[in-house]
């Protein structure tokens, strides 16, 4: 990579994080830090963009960056007008940095930036921010009673999940019998001091031990030395002043910044002190940027590499089964405790292989926030966006697929359900329309809410153009339920007239078949003029999959659990007797396949089980021999020659080291 | 592979809920009216948890906890006990050291598979 090339991958980083902090704005009045964060940024786009021949970007951030230090100075207030110019430059930057030619569009926006200072805004603000999700740091003490294993407590998984919350170190004390061997004897002699940076935040911390006594533990927040001459300390141990300088540089290796009000006095007088030179004062922030990203310590690796490295854990899972089933008889007390090591190691190997893919949902915000911003603008609407659990974690490739039907999704929000701010205030709404996107995880799934206070669905509207474009009988009455159904059905747009927003053809049917591509569904809930949710299922990632094992002859498959409906078991004389291949269940017809039939095995058993299976509303029943049991399964995709064979969306290798298909149920009907 | 949990509990409807809760988590539950009954179920098959009241007739939670501690198999497994509010610091000091936690009836379903889960971890 060329230098040049290298300069303009570094520039959009910065551009990426200039629009981030820009987007914060928004939500809130901006702190004289941040203020002064998006002017770095700029200083730094302005400062290299000379030296590799872009003269326009350095124009233009050089505009930029002066209006930037007038608000950090106080000489102008920060405000929408600003804002918007900003991101817009944002874009024009961006399109500079790809080659293209803006210079117009720059010479226009300089003169837009010239305007601005002409008048000369004045008084500052300054507001102090609340941080969220910030790391803290604990200090916990920990005297379990000598027989807790008795209780049926496992101290050693409550240690595990103590380090699942962040940076930790365990220090063991009064260590007489080796802790390995306390573990073996389920009796606990020593006590234990934990060192810990999380952003859980002291709740989380404390539930860990929730099934301990108060006597037991006690969880210490650290905000400086006195903690460890605290009573709490007292009680167990006298610390030196060497031990408690141990135990500080081990906090502050996890969270450099931990004591910076304290001991970076230096910084702190720099910024303040006028006069300073630039030069120095840029080097200042630049030592801080560096540390900041020390902090995260971020490495990017492809998406194959992570592939690689998940595939050799999974045959380890595999192989760890394969072990546990040969040593199945054992009645040795040694070895199956090895072997149940063995086999927690490898699942949290699994785990953190696998939570290696995920990734924040955040990465979207900027997005969505943009989208927001333009298409509000361009309906003459006025929306609020909240979001909350923006930190819930999703598979790369997943949050890549949701991207189009948020997109749509909200788009369809602001045009369709939040109304204009003159008709909210006529119905005493607040002018601003709220738009809300919360998601969370539950069990193996994540949620995704998105929920407006618009004017909900109109039933009546659905109806009407259900009838016109005649996908409803206009003599029957349907339910909400089916009415919403219909919504989502193939070619359906309630716009009254096609608005460049939403109504472009594509409507919410290829939302709902986007997320049922990643596995998921949709549900839509609404209350008339209150506004309406729509809310996502989604795995959380698409290689782990549960599955049903079923035997049909010799060999076994798997089904999805998520499609299973329903099993039960039949004479095999009275699925047969049937000419037309079709079955009932709980009042509904449809179409029977026996697999033994479909792979041409002609001899049968007397008694099949059948199973129901459910894909978006499309039901199939299946006939086979028997169900083995359910399996959690790493799902490999088929080789290219295989595909012509689409009965089968995949492979799995089971427990034993053998390998079985997984059905495409809804396939087999051709 | 999904965990097994025994629940003795002789009030029918508190039963079912609990069973139909955990068995949508996926767990494996075996149900049981009384403390005898529950004994029973502790033959050497791999129990994971036991989620108990304390009264009951025939055998009550305290002498059911006490079998099942004395049995090498099960001695470490986790034990629930669910008592109501009024009673549970008398029960308490009866089985102290042998139980990992009190579920006060009435309880909320999140909280309680919140428990069952990190009690089994």
């Amino acid at each position: 990579m060329d230098f040049t090339q290298e300069y303009i991958e570094e520039a959009k980083l910065v551009l990426k994080s200039l629009e981030e902090s820009l987007l914060q704005f928004e939500q809130r009045t901006a702190d004289p830090e941040e203020i002064n964060t998006v002017y770095r940024y700029l200083h730094t786009l302005k400062g290299s963009a000379g030296m590799f021949g872009f003269q326009d970007v350095e124009r233009l951030s050089h505009e930029l960056e002066s209006v930037y230090s007038d608000i950090r100075d106080g000489l102008r207030q920060q405000d929408d007008f600003i804002l918007d110019l900003t991101l817009h430059a944002v874009d024009v930057l961006r399109d500079l940095l790809d080659g293209k030619d803006a210079s117009k569009e720059v010479n226009k926006m300089i003169a837009d930036i010239g305007g601005l200072k002409e008048e000369g805004a004045s008084t500052s603000t300054s507001q102090s921010k609340g941080s969220k999700g910030q790391q803290e740091a604990f200090a916990i003490i920990l005297t379990p009673e000598k027989q807790i294993y008795k209780r049926g407590i496992n101290f050693q998984a409550m240690l595990e999940e103590v380090q699942e919350l962040g940076s930790s170190e365990i220090i063991i004390h009064n260590e007489t019998v080796p802790y390995e061997k306390q573990l073996a004897n389920k009796e606990i002699d020593s006590w234990f001091e934990i060192l810990l940076a999380s952003s859980a935040g002291l709740e989380a911390v404390r539930d860990v031990f929730m099934f301990m006594k108060p006597t037991e533990y006690t969880v210490l927040p650290i905000h400086d030395t006195s903690v460890f001459t605290g009573d709490a300390y007292a009680k167990q141990v006298q610390l030196s002043e060497d031990d408690i300088q141990k135990r500080l540089d081990i906090v502050c290796g996890y969270i450099p910044t931990l004591f910076e009000c304290n001991t970076d006095d230096e910084t702190t007088v720099d910024d303040r002190t006028e006069g300073t030179s630039e030069a120095e004062a840029t080097e200042d922030q630049e030592a801080r940027i560096i540390r900041k990203s020390k902090k995260t310590g971020n490495v990017s690796v492809s998406t194959h590499k992570l592939d690689q490295l998940i595939n050799v854990v999974s045959e380890l899972v595999i192989f760890r089964s394969e072990i546990h089933h040969l040593m199945g008889g054992t009645k040795n007390r040694e070895v199956s405790e090895a072997l149940e090591k063995l086999e927690r190691l490898t699942l949290r190997l699994r785990d953190s292989a696998f939570h290696i893919r995920l990734v924040p949902l955040n990465i979207l915000q900027v997005k969505l926030q943009r989208l927001i911003r333009s298409v509000s603008k361009e309906l003459g609407k006025e929306v609020e966006f909240i979001t909350e659990g923006l930190d819930t974690e999703l598979d790369r490739s997943m949050i890549n697929a949701l991207e189009a039907p948020l997109m749509h999704i909200i788009r369809n929000a602001i045009d369709h359900g939040i109304e204009k701010p003159e008709e909210r205030e006529r119905r005493n709404k607040p002018r601003k329309g709220l738009l809300k996107f919360y998601s969370y995880n539950s069990g193996d799934h994540v949620f995704i809410q998105l929920q407006d206070d618009g004017n909900g669905i109109d039933f009546d509207k659905i109806r009407a153009k259900g009838i016109e474009k005649g996908l409803l009988n206009k003599h029957q009455s349907y339910t909400e339920k089916e009415l919403l159904n219909v919504m989502m059905a193939p070619g359906f747009s309630t716009a009254d007239k096609v608005t460049t927003v939403s109504g472009r053809g594509v409507g919410m049917d290829v939302v709902k078949k986007d997320i049922a591509a990643i596995r998921g569904d949709i549900e839509v809930s609404t209350e008339k003029g209150l506004g309406s949710i729509f809310t996502l299922r989604l795995p959380l990632t698409l290689t782990i999959l549960d599955t049903l094992v079923v035997k049909v002859s010799d060999n076994k498959y798997l089904l999805p659990i998520s499609e299973v409906q329903f099993c039960y078991e039949e004479e095999h004389d009275n699925l047969l007797g049937k000419k037309s291949r079709t079955i009932k269940y709980e009042g509904q017809l449809m179409p029977y396949v026996s697999l033994r039939e479909y792979f041409g095995i002609e001899e049968h058993t007397d008694k099949q089980t059948v199973i129901v299976v459910n894909k978006n509303d499309t039901k199939i029943a299946v006939g086979v021999d028997a169900i083995l049991g359910k399996l959690q399964t790493v799902y490999k995709p088929l080789n290219e020659l295989l595909h012509p064979a689409a009965c089968f969306s995949g492979a799995s290798i089971l427990g034993d080291g053998t390998m079985a298909l997984i059905l495409n149920a809804l396939k087999l009907k051709s | 592979m999904s965990k097994n949990i025994v629940v003795a509990e002789d009030f029918n409807v508190s039963r079912k809920i609990i069973v139909s809760t955990l068995a949508k988590e996926g767990y494996n539950v075996m149900e049981a009216a009384d403390g005898t009954e529950a004994v029973g179920l502790f033959d050497g098959r791999p129990v994971d948890m036991l989620i108990t009241d304390f009264n009951m007739p025939n055998m009550n939670g305290a002498e059911l906890i006490q079998k099942v501690r004395g049995m090498n198999t099960y001695s470490y497994i986790p034990i629930l006990l669910l008592t109501t509010e009024v009673r549970q610091e008398k029960i308490q000091q009866a089985l102290d050291g042998n139980i990992t936690a009190f579920i006060k009836k009435p309880f909320d379903a999140q909280d309680f598979v919140k428990i069952v889960k990190k009690a089994l971890r």
